[in-house]
Order: C-alpha cells, then sequence, then structure tokens
C-alpha cells in the first residue's frame, strides 16, 4: 500500500506527487459483501441514524442571519457549534461567514451561560459594531436552561451603564431558540424566520405595495434569478435573509477592513416595514412558511406558502400569484424565457423521457424537484426527504399522482436506507447533494448536484435552478449527465 | 483523535449535526472501505464511507439516551460485521444529561466480542480542541491498557517482537502523509507497528505497548499518549519533525542514533542523500521563484514551529506566528525558531489578524479551511494547511507537492489583476 511508485522515481517531477500517482487500492472490511439485516433497513426501525441528510437546527437560523446587513449571529454554546458551521458555509459558498460564540467551558456547563453571554455581548457590540445581532440557542444551551431574554437585559443595562444609553440605538436583537434535538436545519430556519419577523416588523398603518418573500436554502444564483424575474414583473419586492450579496462577493472593490461586512443583505428596516406589506410569499413551505404566516396572524397581511419556484408548473404558479396580487401582466419577456425552457425541454425529450431518477436532499428542494422531472417525463423512483416534513411529502404524492407514479418516499429517513434501495434497483439518475457522491460512485449511476450541501463542485451557488432560466439550466445539467453517463459517443450528435 | 482509526465504527452520541459535520470532512484518509455491493469496492476517496449517530430527540435528551444508544451501537455492529470496534464520542447534550456512554461500551464490548472505547468529549471540556486531543490520549491509553490486561492475546508475542519495533505518534495521515513518510523508516529498518492514529487499525493500536521506540511527530496531539507509555512501558520518545528537507533530514538521524547503530547511521545518510537528489531540481525551480516572499502561519500549533524552518528552505521569510490552541512549550518552541521582530500572536481575533497584514504585509497567509476566504479577500494568497490543498506535505517527496502549493498561492496571476487599476 505504502510502497508506492512516487516513492521509487529517482526525480520528483514539479508536479509533484498528484492525486492520480497516489491512487490506493482499497481494502474491503470483509472478505466479501455481507448485506444488511433486513429488519434494519428501515431508520424507523432502527436507534441508529446511518448517513442523515440533514444538520443542525443553529445552522438553519445561522444561514438566515447571514442574509441580513452587518448582522451576526451569536451562538450561545460551545466553540464547535460555531466551528463547524464557519466550515459548511466556507465549504458551500467559498467565503466568509462572521459569527461569535459564546464559547462554553465548564464553568458555563455547571453555572450557566449568563457570563458568556453578557460579556459575549458587550464585546461584539463594542468591537463590530453589528446593526443585528440573532442570539442562537444550542443544545447545550437548551438543556441547562440558560434564560436568554434575562441575560440579554442584563447586558443590555450594563452596556448602557458602560457606553451611555445610545448604544441600545445601535444593535437590534433578535433571539432564535435552536435545539438541535428539537429539528433539523430546516427547522431552524423557520424559526428564524418567524422570530425576526416578531422582534422587528411593526406596521404603520400606511400600507405598502411591496411584496416580501422568504426564500429558504435558495442560494446566490437563485436569488438573483428571483430578482430578475420579480424586476421583469415591475413589482416593488423585498427578499427577507437574502444572501446574494453577503455570501457571494467580488474579490475586489469590497472594503476589505475587519469587521468584514459585505454591501449586501436584508436591511433590518425592511423587516421592520414588513407589517405594511401586501403580500408575504414563503417559497419554501418547511423553511419559512412559520415567518409568513407569523406576519399574516399579527398583521393581515395575505400569506402565500408556495412551492420553490422550479421547473414550468412551479414557476408558473409562483408568477401567476404575484400577478394576481400585484395587479400588474406578465411580461413578454418572461413569457419568452419560459419558451426558451419549454424549447429546451422539447428539444431534450428523448433523452429525459422515462428516465428513471432517484432524488434526496431536503424537502423544499426535493418536492419541487420532483415535480420538474415528472414535467420532463422522468420517473422518479426512491425520494430521500432528509428531514421529516409533512408538507413535501403531501406535494410530492400530489404530483406523483398527476402523473400516474408511485415512488417509494422515505420521509426523514437517512441516506443509508435510500442508498440500499438504489443499490437494489438503480435509477438512471440521481439529483441529490455532494453527500450522494458515493452511493454514484458505487452504483455507477450519474449524480446531478442541486440542493444543500454542495461544496465539491464549483458555481453551483451561482449557476441557478429557479425560474424559466434556472429550470433549462438545471434541465442542461441534467441532460448533459444522462449524455455522459448513457449515450456512446457517437450518438449524441443530434 | 479517533476519527483517523479505519476499521471501527465512530459513534457520535448526539443530535444529529455534531455527526453530520464530522463525516468525511477533515482530510484524514485511509485504505480500508466497506462492500458497497457484492463485487463493488471502488471509492478511492473517503475512508469513512459512513456516519453513525444516535441521532437524538427531544424525547432521548428528557428521558435518557443510553438505552438508544446501546441499541444503536449493536444495530451498527449488525450492519457493519467488518467493524472492529466502535468509539463512542459523547457530546454537550448527552453529557449534561448524564449518559453513562463507559457502562453501555462494557456491555456493547461484552455481547459483541469486540473493543468499543468510550470517549468523554463534550464540547465545552477545556479551552479548544486541545483538551479534546489531552482527554482522548489518556483515556484511550487507560482503556486500552485495561481491555490488553483482559485480552493478552491482542499484543504481540514475545516471539514476534523485533529490536526495531517502532510507533508513529501523532500523524493522521492527512491527505496520505504517511505515503512519503512510513517508507523512509522503512528503508531505516525499522518496523512500524503502529501509527497512532492516521490509518491505523484498532488491533494494531493494542500493540503500542509492544514498541522499542515512538517516533512522536505532532508534539500538541499526542505527546500525552507518547509520555505515558513512557511512564508505564518505559518505550523512550523520539520528538521529531517529518516536515522540510532538514527536520526530517534530523528526525532520520535522530532516529538511527537513538539506536546507536554504525549501520543504520550509514543507511539514514544514503537515505538523506537519495531523497535530497530526488526533490532538489523541483525545489529549487520553486526556491528560486518564492525568494524573498514574506509568509505569516496561523493553524493549530505545532506546525507552525514545525513550518517556520520549511519556509525559510524555500527561501520565504517568516514574518508572523500565531496558534489556536497552542501550549507554553509550543510558544517557546516558535520563538526558537523565528527570526527576532516576527510578530507571534496567541489565538489571534480578526482584529488582530487585519493588524497583522498590515504591519507585517505577508504575500502569504498559511491558515485553515474559516479564515482562508476571509483573508483573500484583503487580496493575500492563503493556503489550506490544516487538510491541505493537494497534499502530501510531509517528508521529502511532499515537501515538493508544499512547494508546488505554496507557489501556485503566491505566484498565480490573478492578485495581479485584482491589483490592476480598471
Amino acid at each position: 500500500m505504502i510502497n508506492q511508485i512516487i516513492n521509487q522515481v529517482s526525480e520528483v517531477p514539479l508536479e509533484g506527487i498528484t492525486y492520480k500517482k497516489l491512487r490506493l487500492g482499497k481494502k474491503p472490511l470483509t472478505p466479501e459483501y455481507v448485506p444488511p439485516p433486513p429488519e434494519l433497513v428501515p431508520a424507523a426501525k432502527r436507534a441508529v441514524c446511518i448517513d442523515p441528510s440533514r444538520t443542525c437546527m443553529p445552522f438553519g437560523a445561522m444561514w438566515a442571519t447571514l442574509g441580513v446587513h452587518r448582522a451576526i449571529p451569536f451562538v450561545q454554546g460551545a466553540q464547535g457549534c460555531t466551528t463547524y458551521v464557519r466550515y459548511t458555509f466556507s465549504r458551500v459558498f467559498r467565503e466568509p461567514a462572521s459569527i461569535a460564540s459564546a464559547s462554553f467551558h465548564e464553568d458555563a456547563a455547571v453555572f450557566g451561560g449568563r457570563k458568556n453571554l453578557v460579556r459575549g455581548i458587550r464585546n461584539l457590540v463594542c468591537r463590530y459594531k453589528p446593526e443585528l445581532i440573532a442570539i442562537v440557542t444550542t443544545c447545550s444551551s437548551e438543556v441547562i436552561g440558560d434564560d436568554i431574554q434575562s441575560f440579554l437585559a442584563e447586558a443590555l443595562e450594563m452596556m448602557e451603564e458602560e457606553f451611555g444609553p445610545e448604544v441600545l440605538d445601535l444593535t437590534k436583537f433578535v433571539v432564535v431558540h435552536t435545539p438541535s434535538f428539537a429539528g433539523s436545519h430546516v427547522e431552524g430556519y423557520n424559526r428564524a424566520a418567524r422570530e425576526f419577523l416578531k422582534a422587528l416588523s411593526r406596521q404603520s398603518g400606511q400600507p405598502s405595495e411591496d411584496l416580501y418573500f422568504i426564500p429558504g436554502f435558495l442560494l446566490p444564483g437563485d436569488l438573483r434569478e428571483l430578482k430578475h424575474l420579480l424586476e421583469l414583473m415591475g413589482v416593488p419586492f423585498h427578499i427577507l435573509f437574502d444572501i446574494s450579496d453577503t455570501l457571494d462577493c467580488p474579490l475586489v472593490g469590497m472594503p476589505n477592513r475587519i469587521p468584514y461586512y459585505p454591501p449586501g443583505g436584508t436591511r433590518v428596516e425592511e423587516f421592520v416595514r414588513a407589517g405594511d406589506a401586501r403580500a408575504i410569499f414563503a417559497l419554501s413551505p418547511d423553511a419559512g412558511a412559520a415567518g409568513a404566516k407569523w406576519l399574516s396572524r399579527r398583521y393581515q397581511v395575505p400569506a402565500f406558502v408556495l412551492p420553490m419556484p422550479l421547473g414550468v408548473g412551479h414557476t408558473d404558479r409562483l408568477l401567476k400569484t404575484v400577478s394576481e396580487i400585484s395587479g400588474r401582466p406578465i411580461p413578454e419577456a418572461i413569457r419568452w424565457e419560459r419558451g426558451i425552457l419549454l424549447d429546451a425541454m422539447a428539444d431534450t425529450l428523448h433523452y429525459t423521457m422515462m428516465k428513471r431518477v432517484a432524488l434526496a436532499g431536503d424537502p423544499d428542494f426535493v418536492a419541487a424537484a420532483t415535480r420538474f422531472v415528472c414535467e420532463l417525463g422522468m420517473i422518479p423512483t426512491y425520494i430521500l426527504v432528509g428531514t421529516k416534513s409533512a408538507s413535501a411529502a403531501e406535494e410530492i404524492w400530489k404530483v406523483c399522482e398527476e402523473y400516474n407514479y408511485q415512488p417509494v418516499i422515505m420521509n426523514g429517513s437517512d441516506q443509508f436506507e435510500w442508498e440500499y434501495a438504489l443499490k437494489q434497483d438503480p435509477p438512471d439518475l440521481i439529483l441529490g447533494h455532494s453527500r450522494c457522491v458515493n452511493i454514484s460512485k458505487e452504483i455507477r449511476v450519474p449524480l446531478v448536484r442541486f440542493g444543500f450541501p454542495v461544496y465539491d463542485r464549483i458555481g453551483y451557488q451561482r449557476e441557478p435552478i429557479v425560474g424559466y432560466r434556472g429550470g433549462e439550466r438545471f434541465l442542461a445539467r441534467i441532460v448533459n449527465a444522462i449524455l455522459d453517463h448513457h449515450y456512446p459517443d457517437d450518438r449524441t450528435h443530434q | 483523535m479517533g476519527g483517523p482509526i479505519v476499521d471501527v465504527i465512530q459513534m457520535i452520541h448526539a443530535p444529529v449535526g455534531c455527526g453530520y459535520y464530522t463525516w468525511g470532512t477533515r482530510r484524514h484518509l485511509g485504505d480500508v472501505y466497506n462492500w458497497a455491493a457484492p463485487g463493488v469496492l471502488e471509492n478511492e476517496a473517503h475512508h469513512r464511507r459512513h456516519c453513525y449517530t444516535t441521532a437524538m430527540t427531544e424525547q432521548d435528551i428528557i428521558f435518557g439516551g443510553a438505552e438508544k444508544l446501546k441499541r444503536a451501537l449493536l444495530e451498527a455492529f449488525r450492519i457493519n460485521p467488518g467493524a472492529q470496534g466502535a468509539i463512542i464520542y459523547n457530546t454537550c447534550s448527552t453529557a449534561l444529561i448524564g449518559d453513562d456512554i463507559e457502562q453501555v461500551a462494557r456491555e456493547v464490548s461484552a455481547e459483541v466480542g469486540k473493543p468499543v472505547f468510550a470517549c468523554a468529549s463534550p464540547g465545552f471540556c477545556g479551552v479548544s480542541q486541545s483538551k479534546g486531543h489531552h482527554e482522548f490520549n489518556t483515556q484511550f491509553y487507560r482503556w486500552l491498557l485495561d481491555y490488553r490486561k483482559k485480552h493478552p492475546e491482542l499484543g504481540l508475542k514475545e516471539e514476534e517482537k523485533t529490536p526495531y519495533d517502532v510507533n508513529i505518534i501523532g500523524d493522521y495521515n492527512i491527505d496520505w502523509d504517511l505515503v512519503p513518510v512510513i517508507p523512509l523508516f522503512e528503508k531505516l529498518g525499522l518496523r512500524i507497528i503502529c501509527v497512532f492514529t492516521g490509518n491505523a487499525r484498532i488491533r494494531d493500536l493494542f500493540r503500542l505497548p509492544d514498541a522499542r521506540l515512538n517516533i512522536v511527530h505532532c508534539q500538541r496531539s499526542a505527546t500525552y499518549i507518547a509520555e505515558l507509555l513512557r511512564e508505564g512501558y518505559e518505550i523512550p520518545l523520539v520528538r521529531v519533525s517529518l516536515f522540510g528537507m532538514a527536520q526530517t533530514a534530523k528526525a532520520l538521524r535522530d532516529v538511527a542514533a537513538w539506536f546507536g547503530e554504525k549501520e543504520m547511521m550509514r543507511r539514514a545518510e544514503e537515505i538523506i542523500e537519495e531523497e535530497t537528489a530526488a526533490v532538489e531540481p523541483a525545489l529549487s525551480w520553486y526556491r528560486e521563484r518564492l525568494s524573498g516572499k514574506r509568509v505569516a502561519i496561523y493553524v493549530g500549533a505545532p506546525r507552525v514551529w514545525h513550518w517556520v524552518k520549511v519556509m525559510e528552505e524555500l527561501g520565504m521569510e517568516v514574518v508572523a506566528c500565531m496558534t489556536t490552541f497552542g501550549h507554553r512549550e509550543d510558544y517557546e518552541k516558535i520563538v526558537q525558531r523565528v527570526k527576532p521582530g516576527t510578530l507571534i500572536i496567541d489565538n489571534p481575533n480578526e482584529f488582530e489578524i487585519e493588524e497583522m497584514i498590515e504591519t507585517c504585509r505577508p504575500d502569504l497567509f498559511l491558515t485553515g479551511l474559516k479564515e482562508k476566504y476571509l483573508i483573500r479577500k484583503f487580496g493575500v494568497p492563503t493556503l489550506n494547511s490544516h487538510s491541505y490543498e493537494a497534499g502530501p506535505y510531509a517528508g521529502f517527496r511532499g515537501m515538493v507537492n508544499f512547494a508546488r502549493d505554496i507557489y501556485q498561492a503566491v505566484c498565480a496571476p490573478v492578485w495581479d489583476l485584482a491589483r490592476t487599476e480598471f
């Protein structure tokens, strides 16, 4: 194993030891394949979770916070709760993400995190001067039972005494309770959406025509595509938790100082005016709907919980709703884009029709993508919904009934169960995230990456999959994967 | 510390995130893989094919998770019969609710007849991950001795031992660092019975006490166990650095000198000469292009002082050193190695890093993934020094990779384009 060729060459070339030269034969743990006991395949029958397709609740709350201008999440927990999340942001976006940690040690575990929060908030306010701090709790602070509101009150009092009353106007605070044992990152985002609006939004009595959008885990490219559509519609709009210009920023032209605050992100003021909105849209039923529903209950702002605008039907639905609410017609430019997507679908139907596809990922992505693959004439086979979701399951059933397919839906299961099904009955294509690479290699079925997380390929965060143009790009990704893997090179010419 | 062990179930007893984040992210690679399907064993990329976690829910937190952990572990052994043992890690939440993971480990171990080690590693324990390293060392050592006492057959028999048995302590096989390192010692005539813990098998780890000498590489995270082995088994240790030409050469000379055999010392010189000849042409090409560049180093702890001399061998000047979890002796070693006037910061915050960039003006910043993208926004090239860009970086031959990646970072045309008036 170790005695590689590279150790024997008499002169190491400039390129060094490349991965090709490092190719190592893997050794199996057992002499031959041992199938898992059948009764242990379904995740519901196991105590052990093998290969989860979801991560922790604080992550979702931090994602939302990083979409707010000059906002910093303050994580009330041990350092790891911050470090690993920052790693994840770095991997997915290849961008910095400033997140503060209360840095729990033994004393916090014994005496509670009061000291950590009070001192941490003070440091953060006077060193970073953020416009907003989202206090994100963790498993440990929730188990200990930290009384965040009283800690925060103490911190504010202390700062007022030290810096004068002006300090109270500097920074807004939002508290999001995210014990990871009570849900996944999807729920974390959902809670953050509600808590931000709860803490910040007001009604001035002067209603506006503005449409508000809570995007969920849409990536910068998707958000830009969404803005493009809304600009073409000519409606005034605000996107809450807009990470497009905070987690995707240029190398030059930035104010490269510490604290590093990217120019983008939703302004606090936009949250404040949300109570006057004409309507609020949640574009991910599981990640954000709680915010839209709260706003609707509190200020009677009409709330629309729509599926992610992925594919023809879902994008149609969003635009029609926007058109109805705003009274503005859908312009020719958008019809043109729709036509281009339909054209692309017609041109590629022989590649997509009847291809069997397995899907995995977060509920909102998977539910929306299921409709899109059905529109392409593909047959969904095994669908892993990483976080258990009633709305996603319902949506998937609805579309499959419409197109007359009977996929297996693994709602809230783990990848082990899903992958085992794929090994028994390989599809033609997998739509999933970066954690699906192993199964894709093992069963030699191409993987088309989408959703969260994609960290092993470049540019996915910038390439939209929503809207008609995004749909066309997503279609191209799918068809090219099929062409690469399922067609001989001399049959791909037309 | 336990992650690089390749043939055990790594059971994270925690809510779902703790397992998720530690699954297949750090690049400590191994050559073991599970069968995917009959006849299919081909994935080159990952050693940790599966992530096992108890994915604690609210119910479990309220009523305790020890029962669930036991069931989960027994299931994991049934699903993965090739596993030679298991390590249970508890985390903040499961430590706070007081799940007795040691008891579970004992019970499961007795039931399946395989070693199960319970590592208490809640996130709030200690100042940083350094405490986690320390805990793993001492807990693992205690458990190891205990288990060996009950299963004496796990140690090397007298007749299997050779006078040249050594352990490499504190190398985690990041990006296959072991590939250029292990043959160096084998050519000396040594037999490496265990690496703690890069690409390690659990049965090899039980043989740790059977070596004649411990060669200690990472002197922050793993010196502890080497010292415990010295106290408990009178196994001496040689501290080495396996980065860079001079340090790797010194490592071979020191190890050979410990054995005190003329023949081995001669072989060491032979290896050094041969290896130097193999990499010198490439290195001189890089040295020519990197000469005079200024570099700042910010990594865990030991790599900072391991790398000061390495940078100088590439003709570069070290202008600042920072560590996240360095202890007193790490800083002493840094101070011994750097030139007077070099800036040294302990656990710097972003403001200190900014000031460092302004005052020291580095041409290159060696750092981890989290800071890498932040510092790039300042127009300063960075290199992922935790998991590497494309390793291995250790040993003589790995040095070419290290030099290549530094050259690529510093001399990429993009930096000039970014500075061009537009």
